[in-house]
């Protein structure tokens, strides 16, 4: 029983070190990316397009769903209470510290790190990541870093893009049910907006990116030979991913609070 | 899937590019919008205490947002608390003249605090340059900055809170009138008293005294008559008789208009007394007055049965004020001063019945606070604070 | 005879099995070495170690007194544009067309080419070949025996001086396949180093130099072509008895091109 318990723990312990020792290769690689990759740019560029501009759409639509929300209900209900400014904070901090940047995560995590997980688990099986190594191509900085990369750039920009839609978009949208003056409106959401809450926003979204990508295609690299290996990966990759952007949005939530 | 790899390169950099920008005009915006780019011109006070100041919190004048407090500091050796603030450059040069001087007002309502910047008046006409950055402006916890509110050398210290300058009066008004009610009662009771016969009073006094010189004169009469030709026919002694004659009347004139008086007086002592009830408590008045359950509640919510009660009280006092003015346009020549307290105590009177009148007249207050309040507006105008 | 790698006592272990064990093998420069085995004796496994692809649980794989998993950069560069890999299932890279497939290498070691360069020089290698379909087409579009077709292009365009062919030859039709071979021979003619697993008899008889034979994950036999033929093993036997038909007509052949 007990040594049971510390074989796992050990186990976990050394694949903690290396998934670590796997992230920092990546980081490593990241930086001499822009200098040595030019074949890799189109990994990149596709990486972005994929993960970035193809989940615009269902950002756009979450984005003005919750920020059309908190505004109706909010003019609704704060006034009663006198705390009508209050409709401001709440949007910015469901939008622009808390939600955005993980709703924004939690669509990454399911179009980008499951397909991610899929496409490396499938190179390895195939052994076109032996390929890459016989050319000399080192799979980590040709297909990993352009994933880490590209997830991560276009988790940030998405988040950019869920607080524009879900501040500014959910705006005009309410005004069909609810009319807001413009200029009141902008003014004391500009107001209420915080640098530090911007900073946060693309804190967490940086975070969030790094850890989709890393994770996805830390357990697609970890298929050895059988195609049936595959959606385990996958599995553990979008669980894994949950996982470790909740306790990092809780860490850096709390870090801003502190 | 096919996309020629141009478009996509496109595509994917029109994403980043109109992130990249929308993030920047985001900060732009927040910038202009806090100020980052303005110049600010910065300044401190000096409270008494540090409730009600918070970090952040906007100065105000006429309800504008013109600066902001930047630091709260408190010396541990004078236990004061020094405030820097600033003050935005577009109002600075306009607002921040000599003896200026910065005001913590707390609402009565429990509306919040408001710090109110009241710029300085020049004791002659020649406009002023602003004073320099940096300087020490005095706050309303200092004497100097006492002095220059009630001095007026500020613009704009009255408060701009209707309600709360109302109610805050009511005290101050209470307060004015309980002395002046002393002052008419003492008076009732010297007046009384000289009636009664007592000496010791001034009226009394002069009342004794012509009493007796009448009684000597009588006395001097009867001598003088008794004297060598005993005649009280002669032309002295008529003049002796309709003398008395003349006293007795004034005395019994005087007794008379004493009497309807004291009369009333009993009266006046009766409201007298409850208005000093009040009076001696005008935060508890205040206290009731704004309770929705309470006392004003009722006095406006019962078709103004009570509100004309009151009224009435307060025309009948009006009356016996008038009856008391009457009676010291009489005695003018003993006692100069009862006029003008009586005048005063009228003027108070009146000011009381002004209270009641606005406060009946008063929309926030008419019909109960509770139960049907007033929604403010969910989008603050430009001029509220930010939280 | 010069070395060009040698395997010192290398073991490869597999989801607990021994694939490979305490392999000693030195392969020669200039020369094409023939890797034969029946299945799943673990060749494939040998020649990715050999080429540096698979690292070893045990043992060291030199090239030129150097560790060839613990190259530097440059020098692991510098090896991989000397050398070219066709695998066994042709491992294509499944998300860019045929033409990026073999373009991938040129572009990636010759990066100051141009796209015309890279191009003509992708096209000449088709034409060689004769593979005329489209190179826009993805790999999965293909048939088994073009996609090897398409892994040999890829292996060859640097023009390597080292090849590691895992079974060239396999499933490919017969056209291909002697294209194939006279590209090998080919490079066998530049003196470039061939390793290569194949059972294809004529192959071996035609382009032997050196003959490899592995059992159960251990070298039966190592040596010149001429000499490991002559191994009495039953199983080498068996082996070769095919491959020694084929070279005994190719001998008949060349005496009569004497005799002529």
């Amino acid at each position: 029983m007990l040594r049971a318990i510390g074989h796992r723990f050990f186990k976990m312990l050394q694949q903690s070190l290396y998934a670590l020792g796997f992230f920092f290769q990546v980081l490593r690689e990241s930086l001499f990316f822009l200098r040595r990759q030019k074949v890799a740019f189109k990994v990149l560029t596709m990486q972005i397009y994929f993960t970035g501009v193809k989940a615009l759409g269902i950002i756009t639509l979450i984005a003005l769903a919750i920020g059309a929300a908190i505004l109706i209900n909010g003019i609704a209900v704060l006034p009663q209470f006198g705390q009508g400014n209050l409709v401001y904070l709440i949007l910015i901090t469901v939008i622009t510290r808390e939600l955005g940047p993980v709703l924004t995560a939690f669509i990454v995590i399911a179009r980008s790190a499951t397909a991610i997980a899929t496409e490396l688990g499938d190179m390895v099986v195939t052994h076109q990541i032996e390929a890459y190594v016989s050319i000399g191509i080192n799979p980590v900085s040709y297909l990993v870093v352009p994933r880490f990369l590209g997830v991560t750039i276009s988790t940030i920009l998405l988040t950019i893009y869920f607080n524009f839609i879900g501040l500014f978009a959910a705006f005009f949208l309410t005004q069909v049910i609810k009319p807001i003056p413009f200029f009141d409106y902008f003014y004391n959401l500009f107001n209420a907006l915080k640098v530090v809450d911007v900073i946060t926003m693309i804190m967490k979204s940086l975070v969030f990116g790094i850890i989709i990508s890393i994770t996805a295609s830390y357990y697609a690299l970890k298929v050895q030979v059988a195609s049936t290996e595959i959606p385990v990966a996958v599995i553990k990759a979008v669980g894994q991913g949950f996982v470790l952007c909740i306790i990092a949005d809780v860490i850096i939530t709390l870090v801003y609070y502190i | 899937m096919k996309l020629k790899m141009p478009i996509v390169d496109q595509i994917v950099g029109l994403f980043i590019v109109i992130a990249i920008l929308a993030l920047a005009g985001l900060l732009i915006l927040i910038g202009i919008n806090q100020r980052w780019f303005a110049k600010n011109y910065n300044f401190s006070t000096r409270f008494n205490s540090m409730s009600g100041l918070e970090m952040g919190m906007s100065v105000t004048l006429k309800g504008f947002v013109i600066g902001k407090v930047s630091g709260i500091q408190m010396n541990p050796e004078d236990r004061f608390v020094y405030v820097d603030f600033y003050i935005y450059d577009e109002f600075y040069s306009h607002v921040v003249k000599p003896n200026s001087v910065i005001q913590l007002q707390t609402s009565p309502l429990g509306l919040g605090t408001a710090l109110i910047f009241n710029p300085g008046k020049s004791e002659t006409n020649i406009p002023q340059p602003p004073l320099a950055e940096g300087s020490f402006i005095f706050s309303n916890h200092m004497d100097e900055g006492k002095r220059l509110l009630s001095r007026g050398m500020v613009e704009g210290a009255a408060s701009e809170d209707t309600l709360g300058s109302l109610i805050a009066s009511i005290g101050p008004i209470l307060s004015n009138l309980e002395p002046i009610l002393v002052n008419t009662n003492q008076i009732l009771i010297h007046v009384n008293d000289a009636l009664e016969g007592s000496r010791d009073t001034a009226l009394g006094n002069t009342l004794y005294n012509l009493d007796k010189s009448v009684n000597e004169i009588y006395v001097a009469l009867a001598t003088v008559n008794k004297g060598p030709s005993a005649n009280t026919s002669g032309p002295l002694g008529t003049v002796l008789t309709n003398a008395a004659s003349m006293t007795d009347t004034l005395n019994l004139e005087l007794k008379r208009q004493l009497e309807t008086l004291n009369s009333t007086l009993i009266n006046l002592e009766g409201i007298t007394a409850n208005l000093d009830s009040l009076s001696k408590d005008p935060r508890g008045l205040a206290v009731k007055l704004i309770d929705p359950k309470g006392s004003l509640k009722t006095l406006l919510d019962d078709n103004n049965a009570i509100y004309n009660d009151v009224i009435e009280m307060m025309n009948s006092l009006a009356q016996i004020v008038n009856e008391l003015e009457s009676l010291s346009r009489f005695l003018t020549g003993s006692t100069p001063q009862i006029s003008g307290i009586l005048q005063e105590g009228q003027d108070v009177l009146d000011k009381s019945q002004d209270v009641m009148e606005a406060l009946i007249n008063n929309p926030l207050l008419s019909g109960g606070v509770s139960e049907k309040q007033e929604m403010p507006s969910t989008f603050q105008s430009t001029r509220d604070e930010d939280f | 005879m010069r070395e060009l790698i040698y395997l010192d006592n290398v073991s490869f272990t597999s989801e607990n099995f021994e694939i490979i064990r305490e392999v000693k093998l030195s392969l020669p420069k200039n020369l094409t070495t023939v890797i034969m085995g029946s299945s799943g004796c673990g060749k494939s496994t040998l020649l990715k170690i050999a080429a540096g692809i698979y690292p070893p649980d045990s043992g060291l794989v030199y090239l030129k007194d150097k560790d060839l998993l613990e190259l530097n950069e440059k020098e692991n560069r510098e090896f991989r544009k000397i050398s070219g890999f066709v695998f066994q299932d042709s491992a294509l890279f499944a998300n860019t067309n045929i033409y990026e497939n073999i373009a991938l290498p040129l572009k990636y070691h010759f990066p100051k080419l141009s796209a015309k360069e890279v191009s003509e020089r992708v096209e000449a290698l088709c034409a060689e070949l004769g593979f005329h379909d489209s190179t826009s087409l993805r790999p999965a579009r293909l048939s088994f025996g073009e996609r090897k077709v398409i892994s040999f292009l890829r292996a060859i365009v640097c023009e390597p001086e080292i090849l590691y062919l895992d079974d060239p030859t396999q499933s490919v039709d017969s056209r291909f396949q002697e294209n194939i071979i006279k590209v090998i021979k080919r490079f066998k003619d530049k003196g470039a180093s061939i390793i290569m697993i194949t059972h294809d008899p004529k192959l071996v008889s035609q382009i032997a130099d050196y003959l490899v034979i592995v059992k159960k994950g251990e070298i039966l036999d190592a040596g010149d072509f001429n000499s490991v033929k002559q191994n009495k093993d039953p199983y080498a036997r068996q082996l070769l008895s095919q491959v020694l038909g084929e070279a005994a007509s190719f001998d008949n052949d060349l005496l009569d091109l004497l005799n002529e």
